[in-house]
Formats: structure tokens, sequence, C-alpha cells
């Protein structure tokens, strides 16, 4: 019996995900991901002004809101050898810092969360029994029986209400749901907790860069003056203030999401085991404690894993033609080099050509191309990229605070190292970098301080932002860890304008489809690891493995250039 | 915190009654014109300070400038409120803010006493026949015996 | 609509809200919805008789960026929005169902409350192919007709919605269009921003909600409660302006000291929103506060206006001549530079050029 499965739209994600599945009896035999939203926003950026190009870039997606406007100023300041000063540097560290714990919390709690938590189960707890789980966890103060109490029957008013709006032909009562009800409860109640946190601490983007979402950057610094004498700069109040942040996020890293996901996970231990898929993990490294040349001063080590293999890191070099190469076999595009062909991003090149079936359809031709989402590779091979590569750089690297936390984790749960290539791995491994990083920002701020304290209070460098001081062509590459994973942007600047620009981003890397040699995609390669369905209509281990990755697609797809245009080589600092 | 506080600078609340973006200076003249209102024909005025393009500081400065009076009064209803009188009577502040402490409204109003201050009347009969109700039955009383 | 559905006032007093809650509550609303005080019984008296209306939200060639502002909201919390003010019965990054079931709760939704429920657009609409952008294998364009026949009204959040926002930018590779380029049989409301205001999105769904009309609009379908002056008119550092201190870089003097920003390309005087007064993220800041010119998110084309750093090119010695300032100050340089921007448009969307007053003067 074969069957395929389609889930269109995958909700609880940015963007427009697609999904099929071909069953072999209850059990996923090949899966398909498809991206199926396209802009163009490469071919947009064309012609302008090279330090316009972070606005136009960031829209590339307002969930990541920032990486990939810092992705644009870093390839802009590459190409014209553009220092910065530290302080632009201290602050885009921690603006970088404050978007992975906002966004992994409400990926955590609202994107994912519901995969495991019942809502409806919760209206069966006891609060009094609610509250004795959650001060056995944690010492957060929100844990009270009457305010259990309480979110109960505030949930129980809105469903009695008949009205279930978001949480409407949810799953429920999906023999996978298996967390007892005083557990949902507490979930739900964190569910709640976490919307009124994120608007808090996103009040850090908004100091530094007048708002959230999409807060503005700037070419050779940053955008918000230091003075402490004025009322209209960073002064010590903004410092206050921005220490605040930090200290909630901490908090809230440390007392309820770290719980939290340790509690929910003790209950899914089966999903330690399936949901890897690849083996193969890629890290581009990020937030220097110096500059974005000194890659030993990352707290991300760049380098290369494969096939499991925590003894050895390879080196991972940008411009090297043979490492990094983009498919376009299996996508919406061409290549004047031959479909088959792969095209390093110096060369890329995308003319986009729908070939898929006119909509409306049931089902795409998988053997045809099928998605708006490329497949890069590295050396040829498919990689994973985001937390989970991440963390097992920083533990192969031998980061002791890594090996701890891990340790730490892993003893809780009673799970060997191996156990983290899984689909709770990957979730698992979100919430360790994001206590790393909210004890790192602490770090980056006493830095700033301690720096603006001795008198230095430089944010932006004038030096090169003249367009007329620029060399006549000259390109850069921009590379960051997203929240999702490595992201590179190249950018060729031609007469003070962009001659040519490219973007290869971390849901790229996990959701594109098959490559011209059929290997699968970071997702798909997911999918086909030891996934069976308990009900085909309902397919609840899909999302599971799908949302572990954290899908961000109006990413993955943006690309689109004109064709034959020549890019020019690039040299990467460092 | 420890290392914030060692910045040699502290320049929180300057003292100086200087409007830097001079919009504190046009506010405080329309609430004299409000209260030459309600002294001579009993006229209230409502001024909702969100709407007022306060530059930085410009709030705190209006606050100090303002003071604090005799009066102050505790809200709790749908999170908690402020209103208190302004060393100036008769100018009011009333700050709300929702269940997660975030502010939602802050107003002035120039009036001899905020209306959300004042007992409903609704509230007023419906106290009456449960305050009956309780020395029927003094056991159903939640404040006798207190 | 379901009839069993209780009035907001109900839900309120129900949920053991008082009268002093309800009158509170009602304060915020009015003061959410940029409405003078004055409208507070008003509102007390339309929001006894509010029920819970049904948004559908489709989301079409966007970045959930305008999602996410509305998850910064405040004053209602989108948790507040969810469980009290709206049905939210259908909006890809929020709701649990996935594929079937998620196109089946709009369909429901849809049939239940059938010429009485609110679209709610961000993102626009690809005409180049209907593959450009597909949901459960239809195009956005398939998926918009059919889901707005039985709507009241449209709302288009953001400025891709609203007027075709970044996609549309030159060469517009996927033929984008707006919203209203396609819903000409219905109201459709423009809240442009990249992202709009969370408040200025809340405000407009709760006038929806409060009084059961649309707010009034201006020439480009935006609420004029929110979009009704410019930028620059409402700034705290207008005054400068006036007096002719400007930052001439990101980190001179006049930066740190909070000087005009209009020399380092600042987008105020020609955009028309509300940042200025509402602040971004419950008052923290926004753009201008921060050091970072405005660069005019909400107008239309304004990727396709000229750079971000470039001056509007009105000649700044005429125009420092106003010493005195008021909050409502007249026309003055919004006018003027909305003008630029109208004559020279059509040029800078083709060749992303500067705006300068040698152009202008050639005309």
């Amino acid at each position: 019996m074969s069957e395929r499965i389609v889930v269109d739209p995958i909700t609880r994600i940015e963007g427009h995900l697609r999904i099929e599945a071909q069953m072999k009896g209850n059990r996923i035999e090949q899966a398909y991901s498809s991206g199926t939203m396209v802009r163009g926003i490469e071919t947009i950026l064309k012609g302008r002004d090279p330090r316009d190009a972070w606005a136009y870039a960031q829209r590339i997606c307002g969930v990541c809101t920032l990486v990939h406007g810092i992705a644009s100023i870093r390839a802009v300041e590459d190409a014209l050898n553009y220092d910065i000063p530290k302080n632009a540097q201290l602050i885009r560290n921690l603006m970088i810092g404050a978007q992975y714990i906002h966004d992994h919390v409400m990926h955590f709690y609202h994107l994912h969360a519901l995969d495991w938590v019942d809502v409806v189960s919760a209206l069966k707890a006891d609060p009094q029994a609610t509250a004795e789980l959650a001060q056995s966890l944690s010492s957060w103060p929100n844990s009270s029986p009457g305010y259990f109490a309480d979110t109960r029957r505030r949930l129980a008013d809105f469903v009695e209400s008949g009205q279930l709006g978001i949480f409407a032909n949810g799953y429920w009562g999906h023999p996978e749901y298996k967390l007892p009800p005083e557990a949902n409860l507490m979930a739900v109640a964190h569910y709640l907790e976490a919307l009124a946190w994120q608007r808090e601490v996103v009040k850090l983007h908004t100091i530094f860069g007048g708002k959230n979402p999409h807060p503005n950057f700037l070419v050779g610094g940053v955008a918000s003056p230091i003075d402490l004498n004025s009322d209209s700069a960073i002064n010590a109040r903004r410092l206050s203030q921005v220490q605040d942040v930090i200290s909630r996020m901490r908090q809230f890293v440390d007392q309820v999401y770290l719980p939290d996901t340790l509690a929910i996970a003790s209950f899914y231990k089966e999903w330690f085991k399936r949901g890897e898929g690849l083996g193969n993990f890629l890290c581009y490294g990020d937030l220097p404690a110096t500059n974005m040349r000194d890659r030993d001063s990352f707290l991300f080590p760049p380098g290369v894993i494969l096939d499991r293999d925590l003894s050895r890191v390879h080196e991972i070099d940008m411009h090297d033609k043979a490492q990094i190469q983009e498919y376009v076999a299996h996508s919406w595009y061409n290549y004047s080099t031959g479909k088959e062909t792969g095209l390093h991003p110096y060369d890329g090149e995308t003319q986009l050509d729908y070939t898929g079936p006119e909509p409306p359809f049931k089902q795409l031709q998988v053997e045809d191309p099928y998605s708006w989402i490329k497949s890069p590779r590295w050396r040829d091979k498919a990689m994973e990229v985001g937390p989970l590569s991440r963390v097992l750089l920083l533990y192969a690297s031998g980061h002791e605070p890594t090996r701890e936390l891990a340790r730490f984790a892993l003893a809780k749960l009673d799970l060997p190292i191996i156990a983290l290539f899984s689909t709770l791995g990957r979730t698992a491994a979100r919430t360790l970098e994001s206590k790393l990083l909210a004890d790192a920002m602490q770090g980056w701020f006493d830095d700033l301080v301690s720096n603006i304290k001795r008198g230095d209070t430089r944010t932006f460098n004038e030096a090169l932002w003249d367009p007329s001081t620029w060399p006549e062509t000259c390109q850069g590459a921009g590379f960051m860890e997203a929240p999702r994973g490595a992201l590179g942007h190249w950018v060729v600047i031609r007469n003070g304008k962009i001659a040519n620009y490219q973007a290869v981003v971390p849901s790229t890397w996990n959701a594109g489809p098959r490559d011209a040699s059929g290997q699968s995609g970071a997702y798909e390669a997911a999918l086909q690891d030891q996934h069976t369905l308990v009900d085909s209509s309902q397919p609840l281990e899909i999302l599971r493995t799908i949302h572990s990755f954290d899908p961000c697609i109006a990413c993955a797809v943006h690309l689109a250039d004109e064709a034959g245009d020549e890019l020019i080589k690039i040299q990467i600092s460092g | 915190m420890n290392a914030l506080k060692s910045i040699p600078v502290l320049v929180e609340a300057p003292a100086t009654r200087d409007f830097c973006y001079q919009n504190t200076l046009p506010l405080l003249h329309e609430i004299s014109h409000a209260l030459r209102r309600l002294q001579q024909e009993q006229l209230p005025t409502t001024i909702d300070l969100n709407a007022i393009p306060f530059g930085p500081g410009d709030e705190q400065r209006l606050l100090e400038f303002l003071g604090r009076g005799e009066v102050s009064a505790h809200l709790e209803a749908l999170g908690n409120s402020s209103v208190w009188e302004s060393g100036y009577p008769g100018i009011w502040f009333i700050e709300h803010r929702n269940e997660s402490g975030e502010r939602v409204a802050f107003q002035m109003e120039i009036t001899t006493l905020p209306a959300i201050l004042a007992t409903h009347p609704d509230d007023i009969a419906e106290s009456l026949s449960s305050l009956q109700k309780a020395l029927e039955n003094p056991s159903l009383g939640h404040r006798i015996g207190d | 609509m379901d009839t069993n559905t209780k009035t907001l006032g109900e839900a309120l007093r129900r949920n053991g809200v008082t009268r002093r809650g309800f009158l509170k509550f009602c304060t915020a609303t009015a003061s959410m919805m940029a409405l003078p005080p004055s409208m507070v019984p008003a509102i007390a008296a339309a929001l006894e008789q509010a029920r819970r209306p049904s948004v559908i939200w489709l989301s079409f060639q966007e970045c959930t960026g305008c999602t996410e502002s509305l998850s910064r909201s405040h004053a209602p919390s989108l948790e507040n929005l969810i469980f009290d003010h709206i049905s939210l019965d259908y909006h890809h990054t929020l709701q649990v169902a996935s594929g079937e079931a998620a196109e089946a709760a709009r369909e429901a939704a849809m049939h239940a409350n059938e010429g009485a429920y609110l679209v709610v657009v961000d993102g626009s609409i690809p005409l180049g192919n209907p593959g450009y952008s597909t949901i459960a294998g239809f195009s956005n364009l398939q998926t918009l007709e059919e889901t707005v026949a039985g709507a009241v009204a449209v709302i288009a959040v953001g400025t891709c919605a609203s007027f075709g926002g970044l996609p549309k930018a030159y060469p517009n590779p996927t033929g984008a269009v707006s919203v209203s380029d396609i819903v000409t049989d219905k109201p459709v409301i423009n809240v442009p921003g990249c992202p709009p205001i969370p408040m200025v999105i809340t405000g407009v769904l709760a006038h929806y909600l409060t009084f059961g009309t649309l707010p009034e609009l201006d020439h480009y379908g935006r609420p004029k409660a929110f979009y009704g002056t410019s930028i620059h008119d409402r700034c705290y550092r207008r005054p400068f302006y006036d007096k002719g201190r400007f930052a001439h870089t990101f980190d001179d003097e006049g930066a740190r000291k909070g000087w005009c920003l209009y020399k380092l390309g600042c987008k105020g005087p020609m955009t028309y929103n509300a940042c200025a007064t509402a602040k971004w993220n419950q008052g923290t800041s926004w753009p201008v506060e921060s050091g970072h010119g405005c660069i005019g998110c909400a107008e239309p084309d304004f990727w396709d206006a000229g750079g971000f750093y470039n001056a509007l090119s009105v000649p700044t010695g005429e125009i420092s001549r106003n010493a005195s300032y008021a909050i409502a100050a007249g026309v003055g340089v919004g006018a003027i530079a909305a003008g630029i921007n109208q004559r020279t448009r059509n040029k800078a969307v083709r060749q992303h050029a500067e705006v300068t007053i040698e152009d202008l003067e050639k005309r």
C-alpha cells in the first residue's frame, strides 16, 4: 500500500513550505520538501546603493529580522575593507545575541511546543499538582496553584466559547501526545508568558536600531551614537535598560526555557532516536570578541563535521569554488551551464523557470523540479546547519561550557551523546545554545560599558562612507551564524552600485530538494529516518521533525538574478 | 549592574527646567488654559499623553515639573493603575497598566476628581442590595468582622 | 455569525472585570485607536455590543515581519487579542493545524461567518506566474479571490499588501501587485509600514471591532487617525530642523545631541505614519530617536524613491525659517518633499537614481 501524504501549508513556521511524503505502509519512505513562494529580492538589489542593501536584504525575513541586515553590511564592509569601531562590534553582538534568544524562545513555545503539548488535555489538569510540578523544576515565581487555576479558567472559557481560533482543528487527543495534563497546563501558561516576555526583550533592538521587527543597521558601524551627557543618545538610562533586558533573558532561559525543554523531552525519549538524517553538519562561525577577520576570537567556531565524526573538524573556505555549490536539478530555475551542474555563489545565477503543475494542483511531480529552493552542497555533500551543528562544533572543538551543559542535560535525561543526532536533539541544542548566548551577552555588555568608561564612545567610522572613496570595482562576502544556521551574502560593487548580489541562507541548506545525484536535503533525510505515522490524516510526526529545524522559508527562497552575469572573484578576509 | 554603576557620569533627571525638545512647554500652557476653564466654567479636560510627540526625557521632565501632591490612589482591575494629583491641585495623572505590567494608557485629567475614581451609580445600587443581604445573613458579609 | 457568542462587554464581566476595569479598558482602547478621550463613552457603549469577529489572515509574498510586529502589541496584547477580541481562525504562523486541517479551518470559518468575517492580508500577490506563490496547491490569486468573496472587508497589513512593497520594487521580477489592485468590490483598508506599528494594526482591528465601521481613510486608503501627519511634523527633533542644526554624520556632535537627521537622508518629511507619537515597542524608541533617519516605509514605492542616505533635495537655507515650534506644524518641507517624491518617482523607479535638486530644475 503506497500513499502520498501532502502537508501544505506547513504552519507554525516562517514562510510557505509544502511536504509530500511517499508512504510504505505507515512508514515514510521518501519525503519531498518544497518551498512554494518566490519574490526575487536579489534582482531587485541590482543597481542600488550598497549602503542601502541591508534594508532590502533584511526584508528577506521578518522573523530572523536581524540576520540578513547584518550579513549584508558585513558583505559590503568586507568588499570595502571597512573597519568598524569596537563599540559597534559589541553592539552588533548584543543585537545578534538578543535575536537568537528571542527567536529560539518564540520558536520553542509558539511554533514547536504544540507538537508536544496537548492544549485540550490541559483542561483536565489539577492546578495544585501543576504548581508542585512547576516548583519542582524551577524557582520561576509564577508557579502558585492560583496562577495555574487562572490559566486553566481562561483556557476553559475560551474553549467554551466555541470559537477555537488558532487552536481549531489541532490534532488534540492524538495518541502521540504523551504529557500528563499538568505538564500541558504548565506549558500553556508558559506559552502565554513567553508572549509577554518577548515583547520586553525586543526592546534591546529598539534602543540600538529604533524598532523591532526590522531594526536599522549601518555600514561602517551602528546608527546609535553614545553620549552619556545627551538625552538623545546611548546614555546611562539606555544602558541600564539594556542590562535589564539581558537579565530578563538570562532569567527566562535559566528558569523557564531550559527546565521546560528537559521536562517535556523526558516524556518523548523515543524522539532522540529518529529524525537525524544527514549526519553532516556545517557552521561558518560568528560572534567575534575582536573583529570578523579574527576567526579565533569567534564564540561559534567555523567548520564541518562529516558522518557524525566529532573527532575531526574539517576546515571551511567560503571562497573555494570546489567547496560550496548550489544545484537546481530539482528547483524551478535554469542555469546557463546546464540544469545538472553546480555553481559556486561567485558564479551563481538564477532564472525563474516554473515548470510545476498549473495551480490548483494536488500533487507535485517529484521526478521533475519541485521547489523554489536550491540545493546547496559542501564538497558535493548535503549538510545540516543550525543549532545542532553549532553545538556539535563547539563540542568537537572542546568548548568546555558547552561540554558541561551537554553533559548536564544528557545526564538529566539519561541519554548518551549520540542522542543529540535526532529530532529532539536538534530542539535541545537550540535550548543549550540559548543558555550559552545569554551568558555571553552579559560579557559583551560589560565590555561595552568598560569601553565607554575608558572614554571610547565611537560607534561609526566615517572614513569610507562616501562612495567617491571606493575602488571602481570590489567584491566581498558577509557571513554569520543566524539562529537557523550558516548564512552568507556575496556582493559585487561596480561604480558605487551593486553589480551582483547572492545569498545562501540556512533554510536553503536544510529545506532544499534533492540534487542532481538524487541526494536528499536535510528535511527530507530527517523525515526518511525512521518515521512512522500513527494516523496518516493527522501527520503530527512530520510536523515534529520539520519544526525541529525551525523552518524559515522566505529566507530559503529569495533568489533570482539575471542569468549569465559575471560574478567576479571574491576575497574573503581571514 | 555593577559595571554600570561605576560609570562616573550620571545623566538621569537633569534638575533644570530646560525643555530642550520644547514639546513640554506648549503642553504646560495648554494645561494652564484647561485649569482656567475648570476654574471659570467647571469644564474638565482630558489629555492623552500617548498622543504627544515627546522627545527622550520630555515625559520625565513634565512629571518633575508638576511634582506630586497629597493624593494618590491605586486601582486593581485588568492590571494595576495609578492615579495621583500633581503638585498643582486639579491636575491629575492616570496611568493604566495591563496584567503584564505594560502601560496601556497614560492621561492627564484637569478636574476635581478623575472619573475612574468616582463610584458608578450602578455599583452603588448593587452595593446597597448586597449590603442589605449581608446584614440579613451576617455570615455572607465579607467585610463585616474584619 | 455564531449567535451563541457573547459580546465583549459580557465576556469581560464574566471574567470578573468591574465597571472601573471596563472604563479603563475603554480608555486604553481609545488611546490605541488614536481617538480623543472624549470618545470613551461612545467606545464603552459600542463595546457592550461588540462580538468576537472571525478573522482570516492570509500570507502571500511576505516575510512574516507583519505577524512578528502584531506579536509585539501590548494594548491589546496578542494573547488578549486571540482570547478576547477576535477569533483568529486562520493564520499560518500561529495556528496549530497544518495541511488539510488548516484549510478546513479556513473553510469552516468562511462558511459559519458568511458575509461577516474580516480578511487580513500580508504580502503582495504575484501575477507573473501562478506558480510563483502557492498554498495548498492554489495560487495566491485563487486563494485571495475565494476567501474575500464572503468577507465584509479586507485589511491589507504592511506595505507589500497595501502597495506591492518590496516584491514590487523595480524590476518587479514576479509581477507583484497589492490587494487593492485585485479586490475592488469590497472595502480595503491599507495599513502600511515595513512592518506597521503593532498598535496601528491592533488599532485598526479594534476600530472595526468596536464600531463595526471602517475608519476614515486618506487617498491611499490609510486610516487618517494614524497616517494623517508626517513623521517630520510630529518629530521631537523638528525644532533643530527649524533652527538649521543638523547631524552631518552618524557619530558627530549633532548625532549625539539629537539634532535633525535630514541631511543624513531622513525621509520623515514625506512619510505619513505614527512613529513619532506611538513610537515602537511600548514607547521604547523609534528610528529617528535611536539615531537613524526614517526610511519612509509606509509610503507607496518607497523602495524606489532614491537612496536612504540621500537628503531630500530642498535647499536648507530657505527652510530654516521657522524659529518657533508648534506641535501641529503646518505644511513646510513635508509638502515640498512629497511633491518631489511624486514627480521623480518614475525616473527613480527605472534607474534607482539619486534625486537631486538639479534633476528637479530640469523638469
